[in-house]
């Protein structure tokens, strides 16, 4: 009876409330239906992949995880301990650092996407997917001074600027077997302006201090820019600010700025939980003048870059999922050679359970990475270079085409070249908002993955857990920055929410002023 | 606040406002910072160190709830000072159940085993009985406080069972360097290794057993006070943090998003703080039940608390400057206190066996 009222109840309010506000509910209901009914092409992202799949692809990543896991395991774990020791003594001694940066460019790890003609290994972005993943399951902090790396280097790469772009690769290959490796970073945080950089509909209100001033012969950059991770190790920062601060949005670009610029200087390197092993590093631009060639984006090009993160966020997916499962795999190491109560944490049940709980997470962070990986494939503005059947060969002409000097002058040209962004975007085939999505999906699910992970790891280990000599504090330490860099997990879920859910409905607000 | 510790409550929340605060970052730098000997004499002149120590032995004769509200209000500011208060007063809890209280009144840190299971004690040591007394050898991992004390509380191995004994720190000890933990790093840890080291004994059989297992459900209640200080300190920089930092075109304070956030931090912070109080004023009746559920709760709800507290300074939470990330790390540490949480479930259970 109770029960029954109850539903009558609720039925009645249901009808008496109006679906919205301002659409009636028999279009409201149409609406709902063609979203809540998406086709299988959205919803299955690797059956999309599988029309396209180039067998190559299976080999291409089959030799990146062997050529991380060699360098992960068998030369960087023995130092990753001591270095985070030192680092947590000195977080200013960058020296330990450059050990692993050293390490790192033996292994050829920051020029893996630059193609094969300026001395790179010349992999697809997905490929590096499973060399995050493998460098994280032994230290985040490794993996991130690599990772880092690319955040600087995607932006140049995708500006079109092949001239600039040319020359920092060749810097990048010539260096990265010697002493002191060229490598990148992106400086996009301000001490005021955090989130607000996230999105674009925020950077009208976001109270970005920065700016670079038009100047006969290029920009005179002025700002400070904080937790910049490489920021003290870099070669080269791409460094992000309007061009007139009034009007942020409309200005908003990239410069390729060398360390070596005069008026730049490293404030300080921050002293941080974790990740030890990739400084974050507070910035100082003081009159730099940065010369037109090396301003890599279109004035007001940020807001549509900043629309294309969502390969970054697929990247730190895999970041992620490698601290889940470096923790699955310490604790469940740890767990066969201590003991509780007189039997090995093994062969605990409960420990059993954990264990399995965690090697679970670790395969849905994976997939959720993976399909991210495919959407971008499948919809992103890069779909048609590496993926398709028949790819590799393309993407060497295509490779070969872009260092023609037609395509070089057809680069100097900033207005052919925005034009052409603008006729991606707007290509039927490409799903930019999807995309963004999907990354967002892997950011979000995959570090919370890793979060959740490190919590068990130590929950499982007890007090065996807790010294930094055995590994695993360090995990927890380090697993807690992949839910607030490129965009907090909260900005990423109001991203998502607007780009999955909004979109049926222009009434519903998520980032306005109000 | 429990009206009646409110006269000691504030007179923590003032020394731990004049004499730690501003100190905090840098002794959690520990072992590569010093340990903070005159804060300590200065919190043994008040008393904060021979809290549960019998007047006639020299301490103030407080009990479990005085003592939890003493560490709830340091641990609001560092919860590293109030694990060494723990840790001291925890000695002092088994040698007095021992009707050994002659033995606490000593000066000096009495180092011992709090991050062990009760259940699960005298691993690694052995005792031998000599014509000059017992003689312990062998070693024992992870001994709080171990780097700063005077004498040391273990269990050991004597053929008959498990006994407790008291060692002075001397030639016979050799101690590793200070650990460098996850979190309450400024209550040093070390490993100890023993070659034959004099020591007394403190009580055998039993006694020795019923004293620490005693000891232990009466100090869970104290240990869940450290946990609902930690997540009310959270909850107090969270809300501060909020209330000026300006993302969104507005404060963050008014985005509905962090004041879910924010609220989640409270509510955790506020619970804890109740559970804690309610296992004091139980004081082990119900043969630790209760003290073990609230450890494992507020415990658990601290971790949360702290780690969305983290969050909710976005970049900054995760630096050495603000106090969050310690927070954070001090939570998760915290939760080990008499072993790991998962044998707690065990034991809840077995309890409602029993
Ligand atoms: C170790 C480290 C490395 C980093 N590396 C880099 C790097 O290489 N390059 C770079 O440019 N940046 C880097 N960052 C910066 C990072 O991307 C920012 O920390 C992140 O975007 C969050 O910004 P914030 O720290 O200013 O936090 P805030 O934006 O101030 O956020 C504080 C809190 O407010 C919430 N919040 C903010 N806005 C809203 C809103 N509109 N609605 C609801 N809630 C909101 C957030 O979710 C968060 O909980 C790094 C940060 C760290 C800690």
């Amino acid at each position: 009876m109770e029960t029954t009222i109850t539903a009558d109840r609720e039925r009645e309010t249901a009808r008496a409330a109006p679906a919205t506000p301002n659409v009636s509910n028999e279009a409201y209901r149409r609406k709902l239906e063609r979203v809540d009914a998406p086709p299988l092409s959205e919803m299955f992202q690797g059956m999309n992949m599988l029309k396209h799949i180039d067998p190559k692809y299976f080999h291409e990543m089959e030799r990146a995880l062997e050529r991380a896991r060699r360098l992960a395991r068998e030369e960087a774990a023995p130092l990753v301990l001591e270095v985070d020791r030192a680092l947590q003594r000195d977080p200013e001694d960058l020296e330990p650092v450059w050990e692993l940066v050293r390490l790192a460019g033996r292994a050829g790890m920051f020029s893996l996407l630059i193609p094969k003609r300026y001395g790179g290994a010349g992999l697809p972005l997905i490929a590096s997917a499973v060399i995050w993943e493998e460098l994280c399951s032994v230290c985040a902090g490794f993996g991130n001074l690599v990772g880092a790396h690319y955040l600087g280097y995607l932006p140049l790469y995708a500006s079109m600027k092949l001239r600039t772009w040319e020359k920092v690769c060749r810097e990048i290959t010539a260096t990265e077997r010697g002493e002191r490796p060229v490598i990148m970073s992106l400086s996009l945080t301000e001490p005021l302006v955090g989130s607000d950089h996230t999105e674009a509909e925020l950077i009208p209100g976001a109270k970005i201090q920065s700016e670079a001033t038009p100047v006969p012969g290029g920009y005179m950059l002025n700002g400070t820019k904080v937790f910049i991770s490489n920021g003290s190790v870099s070669g080269y920062s791409l460094v992000i600010m309007p061009t007139d601060r009034t009007r942020k949005l409309e200005t908003l670009t990239a410069f390729v700025v060398p360390a070596s610029a005069e008026g730049f200087h490293v404030d300080r390197d921050e002293h941080k939980m974790g990740q030890k092993a990739c400084p974050a590093t507070v910035m100082v631009y003081e009159d730099v003048f940065v010369p037109e060639s090396h301003r890599v984006m279109p004035v007001g090009g940020l807001a549509k870059v900043l629309d294309i993160m969502g390969p970054t966020r697929i990247c730190v997916g895999a970041i992620s999922t490698g601290i889940a499962r470096g923790a699955y795999e310490k604790a469940r190491d740890l767990a066969m050679t201590h003991t509780m109560r007189g039997r090995p944490i093994i062969q605990h049940q409960w420990a059993q359970v954990i264990l399995s709980e965690m090697l679970m997470n670790v395969h849905t962070a994976r997939a959720t990475y993976t399909e991210a990986g495919y959407c971008d494939l499948a919809w992103g503005t890069g779909k048609s270079v590496p993926m398709v059947r028949g790819g590799y060969r393309m993407k060497q002409l295509a490779d070969r085409a872009m260092d023609t000097e037609v395509a070089k002058r057809f680069t100097d040209d900033e207005d052919r070249v925005a034009a052409l962004l603008d006729r991606v975007l707007a290509m039927k085939s490409v799903n930019v908002p999807m995309e963004a999505g999907y990354g967002s999906v892997a950011k979000v699910k995959c570090s919370d993955a890793a979060m959740i992970n490190a919590a068990l790891a130590l929950d499982l280990a007890g007090k065996a857990g807790l010294r930094h000599d055995r590994g695993l504090e360090k995990v927890f330490r380090d697993a807690k920055l992949v839910q607030i860099y490129e965009g907090t997990n909260e900005l990423n879920r109001l991203s998502f929410f607007q780009r999955f859910v909004a979109k049926m409905d222009p009434s519903i607000h998520v980032f306005d002023r109000e | 606040m429990a009206g009646e510790y409110e006269d000691i409550a504030c007179m923590v929340r003032e020394f731990a406002e004049k004499e730690i605060r501003e100190a905090v970052p840098e002794d959690d730098l520990y072992p590569d910072a010093g340990f903070r000997e005159p804060l300590y004499s200065r919190a043994g002149e008040v008393g904060f160190l021979s809290l549960l120590l019998p007047e006639d032995a020299g301490g103030a004769g407080e009990c479990p709830a005085a003592l939890a509200e003493v560490l709830y209000e340091l641990s609001r500011v560092d919860a590293s000072v109030a694990a060494v208060v723990f840790c001291q007063a925890f000695a002092h809890s088994v040698l007095c159940a021992a009707g050994r209280a002659d033995l606490a009144a000593a000066e000096g840190f009495i180092a011992s085993t709090v991050y062990d299971d009760p259940l699960d004690l005298a691993g690694g040591l052995s005792a031998a009985e000599g014509p000059d007394g017992w003689l312990l050898s062998g070693s024992c991992e992870d001994v709080a406080l171990g780097p700063v004390a005077a004498s040391l509380l273990l269990p050991a191995s004597t053929g008959d069972g498990t006994a407790l004994f008291l060692v002075p720190v001397a030639e016979e000890v050799r101690l590793s360097e200070p650990l460098l933990t996850l979190g309450l790093r400024a209550c040093p840890l070390c490993d100890v290794s023993l070659d034959a080291a004099p020591a007394t004994l403190v009580a055998s059989g039993t006694a020795a057993l019923d004293a620490y297992v005693g000891s232990v459900a009466l100090m869970r209640g104290p240990a869940a006070a450290i946990s609902a200080g930690i997540a009310a300190g959270s909850f107090a920089e969270g809300l501060e943090y909020c209330r000026g930092r300006y993302q969104g075109y507005k404060l963050i304070i008014d985005h509905e998003q962090m004041r879910a956030e924010l609220g989640r931090i409270r509510a955790e912070a506020l619970a804890s703080r109740e559970l804690f109080r309610s296992a004091c004023r139980d004081g082990g009746a119900d043969g630790g039940s209760l003290g073990l559920t609230v450890q494992l709760l507020a415990g658990e709800m601290a971790a949360r608390a702290t780690t969305d507290g983290v969050q909710v300074l976005g970049g900054y939470g995760y630096c050495h400057d603000c106090g969050q990330e310690k927070r954070m790390r001090d939570a998760k540490q915290a939760q080990c206190f008499f072993g790991c949480k998962e044998l707690m479930l065990q034991d809840l259970t077995a309890a409602a066996l029993a």
